[in-house]
């Protein structure tokens, strides 16, 4: 088949074709709590499905910020996750130079050991964990999870093996050149590694963006809550109020868009170009 | 002042040794390479120097200062890596930079150093590029310029060339022979290439399975190689290496190819020959010393004819090699390329033994010297 | 990850050495491919500095100088360059943002006078030719100012006649520089909603970098011919 000049198999068409219905089918609830933002409570799950509603309530955009404290809520979730990530990247990359590149007693089973925790589900040891904080006096407050939430194996794991592929000629001409290894990573490492941290970033921040269970458990008073936690103020005893919940949670959603849609070049511009072999 | 010696100097890891006890004295400027097959722990041993591998055991000395325990960035050294390691972020012009600026250079003198090194090699018009659209020549030339700018008393060069493609290595190996000449520095190559060796060496280390065979001038090298694998290893094509019987006749030598009785020269010494009388030898010539023809400037005492048959003939332009076959064994002669001869021909040709060498088989080493 | 490893070692095309050196704008063009990162930061560093606005024109200045060696192709070392040329050129740069606002308002207010009275009367239409001509120059030469200052240490008088005259010599080349940095700002405008950030990111930077591009050749020339009267009237 030609189209526009140039010849397409069969093949592809079905590839595309299967592409645009899964993508479709991806999509789908996201377009249905846009459209749900927009309607009062009784019409959420009128069917059939109105998807664009005929009388938009725009009001639900504004009650959101006033029926809650939920700028509160956001600046709650933006210093976690900011802090969070922020940390994370410092001591994923600070811990992953040392497994990738220094020479030390024990490092190999050192890191399988760290790496072995991401088997584990947190879900096993977070009780344990929690009364463990409390001994320390951190429940209710954000350093909690802050203290819980720094360090992760699976940062270090990716950073490691992101600075495995680095050549340690590179850090060796560093050496000679009279840095010492903390320079090496701050001046080497680091600026070489923007798309492994970029990687890193959106995974972090959009986890502890949208981290229920940790709030859930750590933060019970009001002022300290998330937007997570947060929604479900909207849901009290008797009924839930949908609408309302769906524009709270449009709201949500934008940071996290940002922060994906600024980095993923980043991402995909270094495996893209590191993909060709010389 | 930088001269250099490395007093029992080894490297193991763990049960592994691989270099053993090296001793090695390189005078202030000297262009000294090591050379070897890989594995022969000439890049460890050049590491060691850098103070990028820990020094197992002996001792190293740079000046008068023993420096086994002193970090790299104090030993007045700079590397040249093998795959150029630039800092693939920074400008050539800050990729050079660099180290003095670690030091806290003035910074017009930085700028000096920086421009004087690109003017020499010739890379004044990268300066404000990344390595990344260099090509493998313009990023050697910066990798030398990296080194250049601190002024080094040693440069250190682990396989500098072997990146390159050959026409390039050949101005390149060029360039830093005469980088060396203009710098007044010591510099130790580390290369497994023994054309570069030859070609640009003071002085030559062969290196094998960690151990010293030889250091000498390249020359010497190649007239007295110490052993078989030296032999072996120094000139291109290979020496050959033919089993034969040392016998005496009215007071001369000869030693027994096959069926040809070749005389050895009188100036060999006597006393060392006259051990291995009747014995089992290994005898060395070089390809170059097979003539199509006896050349008025040989003595023909020191010369017989030989006889073998061409198995293939490899026309050089400038001479062709032929690989013959004497008496079961491959060997290579370098004759003219008027010789005519076609593969199964009978050849005769004339062996010059004035600089044959002769090997004990059983030690490998030479009886000569 | 190993397979990123040839995105470190990856032999380039090279650069030939010998290859005429392009110009106009498919070296605009170049420079621009190959410097868009540093002229991101710069411009946050304008606007980082610019916001105690008495800074702004210092921070123009500085702007200008790293403009300068990126059209030289000269190494920058993009925060030190620009603090050194921020301190160096403060005293000149405030004195310059004074006049030539001065002079900039004064002519963009006499030019807005006459269109208006030009409506009524086409009598008007002589003087508004001459304010608008007048306007121009003065802009092309408060630009040239700038760029002389950065590109070498002059007395401020020398300064100011070298822009003159470079202004009158080649005034082509700056006013397509003046057009681009106009084309950049009615674009934002234009685009306004997706074109949000564009002052943030780019607009100041690439908009001196145009004006450094069209002012080098002549800005060079006048310096040269001042350095070789210099040298002829001292002996």
């Amino acid at each position: 088949m030609r189209i526009a000049g140039r010849k397409i198999s069969g093949g592809t068409i079905a590839v595309y074709l299967t592409v645009i219905v899964v993508t479709i089918i991806m999509l789908l609830p996201f377009a249905w709590m846009l459209s749900a933002s927009l309607k009062l409570d009784r019409d959420v799950f009128a069917f059939p499905i109105e998807w664009i509603p005929s009388h938009p309530r725009w009001q639900n955009y504004v009650d959101i910020w006033t029926k809650i404290p939920l700028a509160l809520f956001i600046y709650n979730t933006s210093k976690l996750t900011i802090i969070v990530t922020v940390l994370q990247l410092l001591t994923s990359s600070f811990a992953a130079y040392a497994f990738a590149k220094l020479h030390f007693p024990y490092k190999n089973t050192l890191f399988l050991g760290y790496i072995a925790t991401i088997a584990m589900p947190w879900q096993v040891y977070m009780v344990p964990q929690f009364l463990l904080m409390r001994e320390f006096g951190l429940n209710n407050t954000h350093l909690a999870l802050i203290c819980l939430q720094a360090f992760t194996a699976f940062g270090v794991f990716l950073m490691r093996q992101f600075y495995m592929s680095i050549p340690n000629e590179l850090c060796e001409a560093a050496r000679i050149d009279g840095m010492n290894e903390y320079q090496i990573w701050a001046k080497i490492m680091l600026p070489l590694s923007k798309p492994a941290l970029s990687t890193l970033t959106i995974f972090t921040f959009v986890t502890t963006w949208n981290d229920f269970l940790g709030p859930m458990i750590y933060l019970t008073k009001t002022e300290l809550k998330t937007i997570q936690i947060g929604l479900r103020m909207f849901i009290s005893q008797y009924s839930a109020e949908y609408g309302l919940i769906m524009a709270a949670s449009v709201v949500a959603l934008i940071p996290v868009l940002i922060v994906f849609l600024s980095l993923q070049r980043f991402f995909v511009e270094g495996v893209a170009s590191s993909g060709l072999k010389g | 002042m930088a001269s250099i010696s490395l007093k029992k100097l080894n490297k193991t890891y763990g049960a592994l040794k691989v270099v053993h006890d090296i001793d090695l004295e390189i005078a202030d400027k000297e262009f000294i390479v090591l050379v070897g097959p890989s594995g022969c722990g000439k890049s460890t041993t050049l590491r060691m120097i850098a103070g990028l591998e820990e020094i197992s055991g002996g001792e190293l000395i740079i000046g008068s200062d023993l420096m086994n325990d002193v970090p790299s960035k104090d030993r007045d050294i700079a590397m040249v890596f093998q795959n150029y390691a630039l800092y693939p972020h920074m400008t050539v012009y800050r990729n050079m930079a660099f180290g003095l600026e670690l030091r806290k250079a003035p910074r017009d003198v930085i700028e000096r150093q920086v421009e004087e090194a690109a003017k020499i090699l010739d890379i004044s018009h990268l300066l404000n590029r990344k390595p990344k659209a260099l090509s493998g020549g313009q990023r050697q030339r910066v990798a030398l310029g990296r080194a250049m700018v601190r002024n080094p008393a040693v440069f250190l060069l682990d396989e500098p060339l072997s990146n390159l493609d050959a026409k390039l290595r050949g101005t390149m190996r060029a360039e830093i022979t005469k980088l060396h000449k203009r710098l007044d520095a010591t510099f130790i190559y580390v290369t497994h290439d023994q054309v570069e060796a030859m070609t640009m060496a003071d002085r030559i280390v062969v290196m094998k399975d960690g151990h010293i065979q030889q250091v000498d001038t390249p020359q010497n090298l190649y007239d007295r190689p110490v052993n078989m694998f030296v032999a072996g290893f120094i000139g291109a094509p290979q020496m050959n290496l033919l089993p034969a019987k040392l016998t005496q006749e009215d007071g001369r030598f000869f030693a027994l190819v096959e069926e040809h009785k070749l005389p050895l020269p009188q100036s060999f010494d006597r006393s060392r020959l006259l051990a291995y009388e009747g014995k089992d030898v290994v005898l060395g010539i070089r390809p170059e010393n097979f003539h199509e023809l006896a050349p008025a400037d040989i003595d023909p005492a020191n010369s017989a004819p030989f006889h073998a048959v061409v198995e293939l003939a490899e026309p050089m332009g400038s001479e062709v090699h032929l690989n013959l076959i004497a008496g079961g064994r491959n060997m290579i002669a370098r004759v003219s390329p008027r010789f005519r001869s076609k593969i199964g021909d009978r050849v005769s040709l004339v062996a010059d033994l004035t600089n044959a060498q002769l090997f004990d088989p059983q030690t490998e080493r030479s009886i000569l010297y | 990850m190993q397979w990123l490893e040839a995105f470190w070692t990856k032999e380039g095309k090279g650069i030939p050495k010998d290859a005429p050196k392009r110009t106009g704008l498919p070296l605009f063009a170049e420079i621009i491919a190959r410097e868009w990162w540093e002229l991101v930061k710069l411009n946050l560093l304008f606007l980082l500095f610019s916001l105690p606005l008495v800074t702004a024109p210092a921070a123009t200045f500085a702007t200008a100088t790293i403009c300068r060696m990126m059209v030289e192709d000269r190494p920058v070392y993009l925060l030190r360059d620009f603090l050194e040329a921020l301190r160096a050129h403060a005293m000149r740069a405030t004195v310059w943002a004074l006049v030539a606002g001065t002079a900039v308002i004064i002519g963009v207010g006499a030019i807005s006078a006459y269109a208006a009275a030009a409506r009524t009367s086409l009598f008007y239409a002589a003087p508004l030719a001459l304010s608008l001509v007048v306007t121009l120059f003065v802009t092309l030469w408060a630009a040239c100012f700038v760029m002389v200052s950065v590109t070498e240490a002059r007395p401020f008088w020398e300064s100011l006649k070298l822009s003159a005259l470079a202004a009158l010599l080649r005034p082509l080349p700056l006013l397509a520089a003046l057009a681009f940095v106009a084309a950049l700002w009615i674009a934002h405008i234009l685009f306004y909603p997706v074109s949000v950030f564009m002052p943030a990111v780019m607009n100041f930077s690439l908009g001196m970098f145009a004006v450094a591009f069209g002012a080098q050749g002549v800005v060079a020339q006048v310096l040269a011919r001042s350095e070789e009267e210099n040298t002829i009237q001292e002996p």
